[in-house]
């Protein structure tokens, strides 16, 4: 797309690639940020993936203590911290799934249970809808608005425009911009 | 392309669930496979979002969990956690910082496992006895360069050559890095497998490094990796008569002590030798 460049947002929440630097440099404070920034996003593919609250807490602490001391290998230059922690995330939720699975076939044999189901991937679709569900909260807000309306209440640009009162042509900009970034949050 | 492209706010509305199709539009994705991938990316992203209904916010992880972070990491070598302040609530990043690193005085343990010394190789231990006496190498037939410089810095343990770079599998472990490298060792073929930066194993469950054929139907167990902090290493004796030209791929897996000898299909790394 030959224009895509000039509709490449330049400010909203891009995280600043400090935190990276300082993470990866062993500041404790990285650590905290890395959670606040991040954390929904990983128990949240957790707890879409296991089901249950706690599970998810274990694998949100698993993943980020096992960043934290692998932290010197985190590599900018191959990805974000942000898909790196998902990466990590991932590997938790099917290991959990895996385990979960072995004591269902254990518990089976012994008699008790139903056949257990097949282990469930951790789905991509799973992983994506979670990262587009965070990369929409950080939105700018007024684009945010724009985009729900959109989205979860089916409006055209030019109801948009009405119920807003926003010009159409800042409708349509923020209708762009806004899902530009959104579809760079999974797909690249 | 007879058309131009229609601009980016044209294709945008395109991929929106309530807008009404736009004929120009329409006639020029049926021709343009780019904006077409274009128009496609976007539509999927629309359904990511809408995939749970009403784009809620994403639930915020319990305060506990934080709290369940640092007493973990209390324990680590090198690092001093402090409790918060107040309340069970971790302070912000605002410098107060909920974990202090010491000081860095130049001899003090860096917080993350310094990288290793020569190791023992502990993971024999762990081999599989069963197979042990398949005979030596066909080493040559690997593929393997078989750059050996035997005591190059003056002591008796060979020094291995890299030949083979590990690269990670898919999601299982995105940060870890390897090598597998031949050495001679008194006339034995032996695989060096090393591998940093490994931060996805479960506790309790350890490393093992096969060989397999390209297609993984073939496997021959070498060995667990013996665990230095987040640095593993492995020494194993190449069994002689190998089928030349299969295994030619090494591959290290997170296996469990659960009694089951086989593959856990759960791989980290991978390597191709030939």
């Amino acid at each position: 797309m030959s224009d895509a460049g000039k509709l490449r947002p330049t400010s909203d929440s891009d995280a600043p690639a400090p935190l990276e630097e300082r993470f990866t440099a062993g500041d404790p404070a990285a650590l905290r940020e890395a959670f606040d920034r991040h954390g929904s996003v990983v128990y949240a593919i957790a707890l879409r993936c296991l089901g249950a609250h706690h599970d998810a807490e274990d694998v949100a602490q698993q993943v980020f203590v096992r960043a934290w001391r692998g932290r010197a290998t985190f590599d900018s230059r191959r990805g974000p911290l942000g898909a790196w922690l998902v990466g990590i995330t991932r590997r938790q939720v099917s290991e959990r799934l895996a385990g979960q699975l072995r004591d269902l076939r254990t518990a089976d044999r012994a008699g008790h249970a139903a056949p257990p189901p097949d282990p469930a991937p951790v789905s991509e679709q799973v992983v994506d809808a979670v990262v587009v569900a965070d990369e929409l909260g950080r939105l700018s807000p007024q684009v945010r608005a724009v985009v729900r309306l959109a989205f979860f209440d089916d409006l055209t640009h030019q109801q948009i425009a009405a119920v807003t009162g926003l010009p159409l042509g800042t409708v349509k900009s923020h209708l762009r911009r806004g899902l530009d970034r959104l579809r760079r949050g999974w797909a690249g | 392309m007879t058309t131009p492209h229609p601009d980016a706010e044209r294709l945008t509305l395109a991929a929106l669930p309530a807008e009404q199709s736009d004929p120009e539009v329409a006639a020029h994705l049926l021709v343009c496979a780019q904006c077409r991938a274009e128009v496609d990316a976007l539509h999927r992203t629309v359904e990511l979002a809408r995939v749970d209904g009403v784009g809620e916010p994403l639930p915020i992880p319990p305060t506990r969990v934080w709290q369940a972070i640092l007493d973990e990491l209390a324990g680590d070598q090198g690092v001093a956690v402090a409790r918060p302040a107040v309340d069970g609530v971790a302070p912000r990043t605002d410098g107060a910082g909920a974990i202090r690193s010491r000081p860095e005085p130049p001899d003090a343990a860096p917080p993350v496992s310094p990288p290793p010394a020569p190791v023992p190789l502990r993971a024999r231990r762990w081999s599989r006895r069963g197979l042990a006496g398949v005979a030596a190498a066909a080493v040559v037939g690997l593929g393997l360069g078989v750059g050996v410089g035997l005591g190059v810095d003056g002591s008796e343990d060979p020094k291995p050559t890299p030949v083979v770079q590990l690269g990670p599998v898919g999601f299982a472990d995105p940060t870890a890095t390897g090598t597998a490298a031949m050495v001679d060792h008194d006339g034995d073929q032996r695989m060096v497998v090393e591998l940093r930066g490994v931060t996805n194993l479960a506790g309790g469950d350890y490393l093992e490094a096969w060989l397999m054929d390209s297609s993984g139907s073939r496997l021959l167990p070498l060995g667990a990796l013996a665990r230095h902090g987040e640095e593993f290493r492995g020494e194993f004796t190449i069994p002689a008569g190998l089928p030349t030209g299969e295994y030619d791929r090494v591959d290290v897996s997170a296996e469990r002590f659960d009694g089951d000898p086989g593959h856990s299909t759960v791989s980290l790394l991978r390597g191709d030798l030939a």
